[in-house]
């Protein structure tokens, strides 16, 4: 009681200085899916969310960004919504990305446990195979 | 469903024209007159059947054939028939056809217009890849010999182009129920990649390769620029490539306008403006293989893409609708 009595003592009426504003994600705007092997989507990318739909209207999901890390190419998402037969499935997922000019290529894979490998820039299928890696998915930017 | 209907028999129509253009006259020392190859302003009809040229004389030249475009894009055009018998069935490219028995058929113009997709030119007179008698073989490449390089516009699930393709050689005996043609295109991909890591998919094993469908410069043109200097040299050497491993043809299609609807995305539009010239005469330099270009934007319509870059399935039957015609007036993959 006595130090809390201290403590207290010491407080001052001016508020506490509000959070960092969280750094906007380097994603943010809009893509189109090239492959390679689901069907055209669009994915809109926000400071807050990502949206995925499908071009004829199909189908939408909306997930939550729950982190992202520009310097590291990470972020995690929760699942908000979806619509139809939406992509991906999942109720959190963790993303690894690489941005090479206007192109992207994400590896997702489910929960936040671990960020998964991404193979490389521009290249969702097997070097071995040529085969499509599950859940890689290349983006053009939409002007 | 009934617009449709019709325009597959139109296309049967135009074929069934091309093929009695192509094999009935007898050849003559004269270049004939192309016949107008009007096409369709309704969905599947056909246009005209041209006229043979004169048999007798000198050299004369032909009469250019016309066809402006109208209707759907499932109108094929009709079959002009030249002198030598061997004049084509329409096609969307206007080219000048050589009539290799003295007469020179001057190839018809190609213009668009209507509400959509485009009709084709004649080419009078020489027989582009099919055989001087004006017959085509059958079955003398098989299916897992013919293979379809470039990026996403071939390869974006549920691949509506090649299903087409298939389905229209399927229908024309030319494709066995559970064959398909061999599809190594990877989304995304430069032209670069394609003449090289592509290619080599497509010869693994020593796997035999006569026939190639392909694009290639659209990616190079998405990651920036005005234009893509270095496509056709690489195109050119995958051709010699393609040549030296004993492919016979390959067909290029030359992307449609990019965009929805097509041509709005303008900055994408300028750089294959520029890019495509190069690639173009780079195809027409080849003969060995022998190189086919063939225009999709006359046929690429609205509503044929939703994301401005990949078909939807409209958009997959008139691509594939017009690859399939190429192939049958080339006495490709037949």
């Amino acid at each position: 009681m006595m130090l809390l009595a201290v403590a207290g003592c010491g407080e001052s009426n001016t508020p506490p200085a509000p959070a960092p504003a969280p750094t906007p994600f380097e994603l943010a705007g809009k893509w189109l899916y090239l492959g390679p092997s689901d069907v055209p989507h669009n994915l809109t990318v926000s400071d807050t969310a990502m949206d995925y739909s499908d071009v004829d209207g199909h189908w939408s999901s909306s997930w939550t960004l729950k982190a992202h890390d520009n310097g590291a190419h990470h972020f995690q998402v929760v699942f908000g919504s979806g619509s139809g037969t939406y992509i991906p499935v999942g109720d959190s997922m963790s993303g690894a990305y690489e941005v090479d000019g206007t192109f992207l290529t994400v590896q997702l894979a489910k929960g936040l446990a671990a960020y998964p490998p991404l193979q490389g820039p521009g290249t969702c299928t097997g070097t071995a195979d040529g085969m499509p890696v599950p859940e890689c998915r290349l983006y053009v930017k939409q002007n | 469903m009934i617009s449709r209907h019709h325009g597959r028999l139109g296309i049967l129509l135009a074929l069934e024209l091309a093929i009695i253009g192509g094999c009935s006259v007898d050849a003559g020392p004269d270049g004939g007159s192309a016949g107008s190859v009007s096409s369709a302003g309704t969905p599947a009809s056909a246009g005209t059947v041209g006229t043979s040229g004169s048999s007798s004389g000198g050299p004369t030249t032909g009469t250019a054939g016309t066809s402006p475009s109208a209707g759907a894009p499932s109108g094929t055009g009709g079959a002009p028939t030249a002198g030598t018998g061997t004049g084509m069935g329409g096609m969307v490219m206007g080219s000048a056809g050589t009539n290799p028995k003295g007469g020179t058929g001057s190839g018809g113009t190609s213009t668009t217009g209507g509400t959509s997709g485009g009709a084709g030119a004649p080419t009078a007179g020489s027989s582009a890849g099919g055989t001087g008698s004006g017959t085509c073989q059958k079955g003398q490449v098989k299916a897992s010999e013919v293979v379809i390089m470039g990026e996403s516009f071939y390869a974006i699930a549920p691949q509506y182009n090649q299903k087409r393709i298939e389905e229209d050689a399927r229908k024309a005996g030319s494709l066995g129920a559970n064959e398909s043609y061999r599809n190594v295109a990877v989304s995304g991909q430069n032209m670069n990649y394609i003449a090289t890591t592509e290619w080599t998919a497509a010869t693994q094993g020593g796997a035999s390769v006569k026939f190639v469908i392909m694009d290639g410069g659209g990616i190079d043109c998405l990651q920036g620029g005005t234009s893509c200097a270095t496509c056709s040299n690489t195109f050119k050497t995958l051709l010699d490539k393609m040549g030296a491993a004993g492919v016979k043809d390959v067909l290029y299609t030359r992307y449609p306008e990019p965009g929805a609807p097509p041509g709005s995305n303008a900055s994408l539009k300028t750089c294959l403006d520029n890019t495509m010239p190069a690639m173009q005469t780079t195809c027409a330099a080849s003969t060995s293989p022998k190189c086919h270009w063939v225009d999709l934007r006359p046929v690429f319509v609205a509503g044929d893409t939703t994301d401005g870059l990949h078909p939807t399935q409209s958009g997959g039957e008139h691509v594939g609708d017009l690859i399939w015609s190429e192939m049958v007036k080339n006495c490709l993959a037949q």
